[in-house]
């Protein structure tokens, strides 16, 4: 697999900003499947513990889909985590698809 | 019948190593400053419970029917809410905030087919001049009760989805009234289709006999747009408790939920109890997850919802469905045509499963039929097709047979 991801976090008054960005690296196209309407998580932890997810507390359409990335093509996912209190954080972020993760993480501070 | 194991795709476990770690944390209560402020589902008992979480919100976003509501408040007074007896659960709203489209060069996800060799978006197939009848509809014996005169006219069945389509003309003569949770971007009507899915189901379950297009399992059924999902297909669980709350009190007949996730909401199971109490014919998708067992996901696994499984053409489970002890039927998921802003297209999903039943359900309730007749009839005339109970509950769904036609032949 020649997916990479990498992960930014941007923060405003308290709303932070994640942009995961996925880019096919490799010489051959990707074709990645995806169970359901979930394309990605971003799941934000603090001292090893589970603080946010983007996924929590939300339901997907049960649809099955596909994304193809040529050679060298990027796609760009976003998440907003709002209120969030100061802290020190990690947060990681990954494909939901059935055969990739393609996984990126990042450090912040709020 | 007996259960038939099949092996934990690698995704699978992925999920639940997620949802144990966010199990751990589920309240999202667990740390930060006491003084922040969080959004929470706030369930409660009696009239001194009501009065506690009112009391400890600062700010109350949504009062539900049932006994519950969804609040801002700071997260120290939400972990001491917890310790009230009065208290039910207190439990963390989904993100209401707009998420970011996808930007993708390769545009947007598109269908899947045939699973699991999925090939790019297909962007449809535009334009229909003559009415088809597809395999799902054909396979459960739907064209059978729409030649003994069955229709669903005087039903109400809503999808409880992205939108639907408010001027697509194979369903216009169909549509009820709407309503939205969930905002749509760039729409004519609030309850408007921004994403295909809910389209794609509500032609499933009602698109009309008309000279075009594709035909649902009800052909006459109104079908009401309840938008609790965005553009994205993504929904919170206030959002979709919302909007079966919203069923209930329109006194509709059934609710189609072709949604889910691996792990639950207080709020929604809170919410599918108070339409099943107000006699609601309640379906939700099994799920996506397969192959795997013991995995169906939520709203379908609540034991007021109907969990629906997906099979394929050759009555085949489909390699993506959801297989649990809470599966109570299957439908036809696998390469479905149908219904979408601007024509048609072909989708695969338990998604797709789902609307049968609902369409099936209308058919029952314009007869009149009460919300758990419908689903006992609908069971014992499922069609055995050698299935596990697993994976098919009673058997594939038979439109022909519930209404008490012979579809033997068909």
């Amino acid at each position: 697999m020649t997916l990479s991801g990498s992960l930014s976090a941007t923060v405003a008054d308290g709303t932070v900003e994640f942009r995961y960005e996925v880019t096919n690296d490799g010489d051959e196209p990707v074709e990645l499947q995806f169970s359901n309407a979930q394309t990605h998580d971003v799941v934000v932890f603090e001292d090893g513990e589970e603080v946010w997810s983007f996924a929590a507390g939300r339901m997907f359409a049960q649809m099955l889909q596909s994304e193809a990335w040529a050679p060298g093509e990027s796609s760009s996912y976003g998440a907003t985590w709002a209120d969030a209190p100061s802290g020190e954080y990690e947060a990681r972020a990954w494909l939901a698809a059935n055969d990739a993760d393609a996984e990126a993480a990042t450090s912040f501070s709020v | 019948m007996v259960d038939n194991d099949r092996r934990v795709s690698r995704r699978q476990a992925l999920k639940v190593a997620g949802s144990a770690v966010a199990g751990a944390s589920a309240a999202g209560l667990a740390s930060g400053e006491p003084t922040e402020k969080v959004e929470v589902n706030i369930g409660f008992a009696g009239t001194r419970g009501r009065a506690a979480a009112e009391k400890a919100a600062d700010s109350v976003s949504r009062r539900f029917g049932f006994d519950a509501i969804t609040a801002e408040l700071p997260r120290k007074a939400a972990k001491a809410l917890r310790k009230n007896p009065n208290i039910r659960y207190v439990e963390k709203n989904g993100l209401m905030h707009a998420i970011d489209p996808v930007e993708s060069s390769g545009g947007p996800p598109g269908s899947c087919d045939p699973w699991p060799g999925c090939r790019g978006s297909d962007g449809g197939d535009g334009g229909d001049t003559s009415q088809t009848l597809e395999w799902g509809v054909d396979r459960v014996d739907a064209e059978v009760a729409h030649a003994n005169g069955d229709t669903g006219s005087g039903a109400d069945v809503a999808i409880l989805d992205t939108g639907i389509d408010s001027d697509h003309p194979d369903l216009q003569a169909n549509l009820g009234s709407g309503k939205a949770y969930a905002t749509c971007s760039g729409c004519n009507k609030s309850w408007d289709d921004d994403n295909d899915h809910g389209t794609h189901c509500a032609g499933i379950a009602g698109a009309d006999d008309n000279t075009e297009g594709v035909v649902g399992v009800s052909t006459e059924a109104t079908l009401h747009a309840v938008k609790v999902l965005d553009s994205q297909g993504s929904g919170s669980f206030s959002d979709i408790a919302a909007g079966v709350e919203y069923v209930a009190d329109q006194g509709w007949d059934v609710a189609s939920m072709s949604l889910g996730a691996s792990s639950g909401s207080s709020t929604l199971q809170d919410a599918v109890q108070y339409a099943a109490d107000k006699g609601v014919f309640l379906v939700a998708a099994a799920g996506n997850s397969g192959p795997c067992s013991d995995c169906v996901g939520y709203p379908a696994a609540y034991s007021e919802v109907v969990a629906v499984s997906s099979t394929a053409s050759d009555d085949s489970l489909s390699s993506f469905s959801s297989t649990g002890s809470q599966v109570e039927i299957a439908a036809p998921g696998s390469d479905i045509r149908s219904t979408v802003p601007g024509g048609y297209d072909t989708f695969s999903g338990t998604s797709m499963a789902c609307p049968h039943v609902a369409g099936a359900a209308g058919q029952l309730m314009a007869g009149g039929m009460s919300a758990s007749n419908v689903r006992s009839t609908l069971k014992s005339s499922a069609e055995d097709i050698g299935l596990g109970s697993n994976e098919s509950g009673s058997g594939l769904l038979d439109v022909a047979s519930a209404l008490g036609y012979d579809s033997s032949d068909n």
